[in-house]
């Protein structure tokens, strides 16, 4: 099987349990899932690449990880000030 | 073609996705129980918090100890067990801060249970209030046998002034408990408790009554004549203004001072309910005035007389206060953004209550407590969540002449702080939330901008080329001439066998950096833009068809079986390596050249 | 070896798809429903009747003439013509028992009918004694010496309603009061007292049980947790009559939309679900066979 393929079921198989055990907890939220999500890909993304190298997939996960950090920066924004509403 | 279709779909796939959840992105929790907790008929009860401990269980036991306190706390008074008094009220104080709180807890503030509370708090006030009149009263008895002893008329008036004014005080306290009966009683029969002890502690308390009031009369009539002065040389006698008073009404003594031989009397003690209140100069000719506002006077009967240099005592004389309509005005309270102002004044028919506690209640619940100003006016803004509330005003009236009061009820609507761009809007008007933002933001950035330049330790840097072969940026050029092309200087035997690419040795010895610099070099040559991304394979699949094709993929081959055999590079396959890339790199150079 | 394994792995990403699809058109989230095994519907309940073997009743013409039957008529929904309330009078005179669990007055026609003394009153009943954090969550504890309340020592409201006459079973505690400004708080004017939600009364030879609250037969309510002796309480119902009758004409438990009444003729019919099974396994193969020939 080749890495690219093992990768994403990797992160297929680690979405669909997130979401089975929203499923479980009965509650779906769509912050927390993006959060897992991205904790998962950062991690296979880390474990798929190699030193000598960036095959041009991971170069564009890459990319869709940065957009995530930022997309997470946000996320943090939001909880900061749902807390300083309160 | 298939391709494109493929492509299309997926991006189209893609995009409906992303928008799916953008829409959702303004409220992210999709589902959780509490979303549908509340159905037409019933609730969901796994979805809500569940409330431990039985609390009704708590409540009556808690309403038939205080039906039961004041029986038994009477009848210890009533024994004169001064020493039981005090524990027995400790306990009975304790009971009732606990159904107190049951009450804030169970939100019974305005229910039968809080009136119960509030006739026991009253009944709490007036045995605290008994068992410090009976403890006085037994001194003064004391008192009165050992001055009658020692034969001081003084004293003795004394102790029958203090006496009288204890009396009234404990029949007013004796009227008071009279009062409470109703809640009460009616409360405990209610909850099927027994109420026989509360009212046999009635029977006691008249009795303890009795015995003050015949106490007094034997005082009274064997005692220092009455009500008459000490001295005869000295006459004190005072007069009231007006005999009944009501709130901020004044209450003025007037009075005079005859002493023998004339000259100008000292300060006069005037004593209201037995307390001393002033100590007021008299004029040359012995007359003097006193008055006061009456403000926390309990409503009642209240006694009052002067005592002249401790031994001239004038009668006793009782004034009443009267307890007088309270009036609560609130004006329509004024609802703004997520606040109301709530404002209106507390007033009697004549004169503002000044310095007073009014509370605001929102749906029966305490929103805020604000104080009168001097005028009786207050004014106060309160957070109150959105949403229909029935608001109002109440004053307690708890230690003034006052009835209680409360003002109009008025229905308030708070609006939902709206979820639009208006909202939108006044939450980026906050200079800190933008601040918040920003901050996030830009960490975030930055944090995103290090993953994407960071580089693993020991890799070598690529960069996608971006110019035509042969016209390599200057310093590339530079880096190349630098490079070993040629055979490699001899000295490379004495490198030690095992290469460590972590190590950082001499780059010129590196399989590592062979295979990237000749990567580098093919891609240059044939414009491909993602050097990094190839393997030695997919670098030797690329030159396929090429002069150089040969000698490229003989150099993966053998970099492949020692850099990736597992095992340590020996001596003659670093040659080889060296040997296949020098020959790869000729034949680029040829080329190029 | 790769590519032979990609349409497997399509096909049961497909199939767990279908599975899905199929378990969210079986289901329901109509109130009270049996087929709703969400918190609000009743499928706990009827499976405990169903493994002790309850008739499900359509008419109440199908009542039988024997003594010794109970009749449960979970939150009805509809009105009761003449004809069937003087049938169900009949059943009662018989020696059996009648279980009407209902929080609507529009049940006291019914009441009235059977010639009772006992009415349902659908006021806003609360009570300091709750068991979550929310007004409509009240405890009622056993009352009388009726069989029905032996061993059970509390159980858990939803929502109720009162009854009024008859022979209390079960009542609220002495700190409840019908909510009537309905500001989920005792306020002035509403006094404290015990209210009646489980009620009997006698009738001819059977017994007549009112419950006043339906609410306390849907799942998460018959969900044995701590406390609650509600799962108790409807065990103890059922086990008063050797036989055990459901009314399905006129309850809510009976609801459901049209797609479960066709998935319920399927599941009744084992013919039917194999014929299923079998084209789905057929299409699957075929969609994989032409797959297989498309690379070829």
């Amino acid at each position: 099987m080749m890495k690219k393929h093992l990768a994403i079921s990797t992160l297929a198989a680690w979405v669909i349990l997130v979401t089975g055990f929203m499923i479980l907890a009965r509650t779906m939220d769509l912050e927390i899932f993006f959060v897992l999500w991205l904790i998962g890909i950062l991690i296979i993304v880390e474990l798929v690449s190699d030193q000598m190298a960036t095959p041009r997939y991971l170069g564009v996960l890459k990319l869709v990880i940065a957009s995530g950090v930022i997309l997470f920066g946000v996320i943090v924004a939001r909880k900061i000030m749902e807390i300083l509403a309160q | 073609m298939r391709r494109l279709s493929v492509v299309l779909v997926s991006a189209a796939l893609i995009v409906s996705c992303l928008f799916l959840i953008a829409m959702q992105s303004a409220s992210p929790l999709l589902y959780s129980p509490r979303i549908d907790a509340i159905a037409d008929d019933h609730v969901n009860a796994g979805a809500l918090t569940r409330v431990t401990g039985d609390r009704a269980e708590r409540v009556l036991p808690l309403v038939s100890d205080l039906l039961n306190s004041p029986g038994s706390l009477i009848l210890t008074i009533k024994a004169n067990d001064y020493e039981n008094v005090a524990r027995e009220l400790e306990e009975y104080r304790q009971l009732s801060r606990n159904l107190d709180s049951l009450v804030i807890n169970l939100d019974m503030t305005e229910s039968e249970i809080a009136e119960f509370r509030k006739a026991n708090t009253e009944n709490l006030h007036i045995l605290t209030e008994l068992s410090n009149g009976t403890e006085r009263w037994e001194e003064l008895k004391t008192l009165e046998i050992r001055y009658r002893e020692g034969g001081d008329s003084q004293m003795l008036t004394s102790i029958t002034y203090e006496g009288e004014s204890l009396q009234r005080k404990i029949q007013d306290l004796y009227r008071d408990y009279l009062d409470q009966e109703d809640v009460m009683v009616k409360t405990g029969e209610k909850f099927n408790l027994d109420t026989s002890s509360y009212i046999e502690s009635e029977r006691e308390f008249r009795e303890i009554v009795h015995q003050v009031e015949t106490g007094q009369e034997e005082r009274v009539s064997t005692g220092a004549g009455g009500a008459s002065t000490g001295d005869d040389q000295y006459q004190l006698t005072i007069d009231l203004l007006d005999r009944e008073v009501s709130y901020a009404e004044r209450m003025q003594v007037d009075g005079l001072i005859r002493i023998p031989g004339g000259g100008k009397p000292e300060d006069v003690d005037i004593f209201i309910d037995s307390q001393k209140a002033a100590s007021v100069p008299t004029g040359v000719n012995g007359s003097f005035s006193f008055a006061q506002v009456v403000e926390h006077e309990r409503a009642g009967t209240h006694t009052v007389f002067a005592v002249y240099s401790g031994s001239v005592f004038s009668e006793i004389m009782t004034f009443v206060v009267e307890t007088e309509d309270a009036l609560l005005i609130l004006k329509p309270p004024e609802v703004t953004e997520s606040h109301v102002v709530f404002s209106g004044a507390l007033r009697t028919d004549t004169a503002a209550v000044g310095n007073a506690p009014v509370e605001i209640l929102s749906d029966g619940k305490r929103a805020s407590t604000v104080t009168t100003d001097s005028g009786g006016n207050f004014r106060v803004s309160e957070k109150i969540p959105p949403g229909d509330h029935t608001v109002k005003a109440l004053f307690q009236a708890d230690s003034y002449p006052l009835s209680p009061s409360e003002s109009a009820e008025y229905k308030i609507t708070v609006p939902e702080p709206a979820p639009s761009i208006e909202r939108e809007s006044g939450f980026f008007a906050n200079p800190l939330h933008i601040g918040v933002l920003i901050a996030s933001i830009c960490v975030s950035c930055i944090a995103a901008f290090f993953y994407l330049r960071r580089r693993r330790p020991g890799s070598i840097p690529v960069s996608p080329i971006f110019h035509l072969p042969g016209n390599g940026l200057p310093e590339e050029r530079e880096k190349r001439e630098r490079m070993p092309i040629s055979p490699l200087p001899r000295e490379q035997d004495e490198i030690p066998g095992i290469l460590d690419v972590q190590a950082g040795l001499e780059p010129g010895m590196d399989p590592g950096y062979l295979f990237s610099t000749l990567r580098k070099a093919v891609s240059r040559h044939l414009s491909f833009l993602h050097p990094g991304s190839l393997t030695p394979r997919e670098l030797c699949s690329l030159c396929k068809n090429l002069p150089f094709s040969t000698a490229v993929c003989r150099f993966a081959r053998d970099y492949e079986q020692n850099v990736y055999g597992g095992q340590e590079i020996s001596g003659d396959n670093r040659e080889t390596i060296l040997a296949a890339y020098s020959s790869a790199m000729e034949s680029l150079e040829g080329i190029d050249h | 070896m790769t590519i032979s394994r990609a349409p497997w792995l399509a096909a049961l990403l497909i199939l767990a798809g279908i599975l899905a699809l199929l378990l969210h058109i079986s289901g329901t989230t109509m109130d009270y429903s049996r087929y709703n095994t969400g918190w609000n519907g009743t499928s706990t309940l009827f499976q405990v009747m169903d493994d002790r073997g309850a008739v499900m009743l359509e008419r109440m013409d199908e009542l039988p003439d024997s003594g010794d039957c109970l009749l449960m008529i979970l939150a009805p929904g509809g009105e009761y013509p003449a004809g069937e309330i003087s049938r169900l009078s009949l059943f009662l005179d018989r020696g059996n028992i009648v279980v009407l669990a209902s929080d609507r007055e529009d049940e006291n026609s019914l009441l009235s009918g059977l010639g009772s003394a006992i009415s349902i009153r659908n006021e806003n009943l609360s009570s300091i004694d709750r068991y979550v954090d929310h007004p409509a969550s009240v405890i009622a504890f056993p009352s009388g010496a009726d069989p029905l309340r032996t061993g059970i020592s509390r159980i858990l409201l939803n929502n109720p309603s009162y009854v009024e006459g008859g022979f209390p079973v079960f009542e609220t505690s002495l700190l409840s009061w019908v909510d009537k400004d309905g500001n989920s708080r005792l306020s002035r004017g509403e006094s404290l007292q015990k209210f009646s939600v489980v009620a009997a009364e006698r009738h001819g030879n059977g017994t007549l049980y009112v419950i006043a609250d339906p609410s306390i037969f849907i799942n998460v309510m018959q969900d044995p947790g701590e406390r609650s002796e509600n799962a108790e309480f409807s065990r103890r119902l059922m086990s008063l009559k050797p036989c055990l009758l459901v009314d399905q004409g006129h309850s809510r438990t009976a609801s459901c939309p049209p797609v479960i009444r066709a998935v319920n003729l399927v599941r009744e019919s084992t013919g039917y679900m194999i014929a299923i099974i079998t084209l789905i396994f057929l299409a699957i193969s075929l969609f994989i066979v032409t797959r297989r020939k498309d690379h070829d």
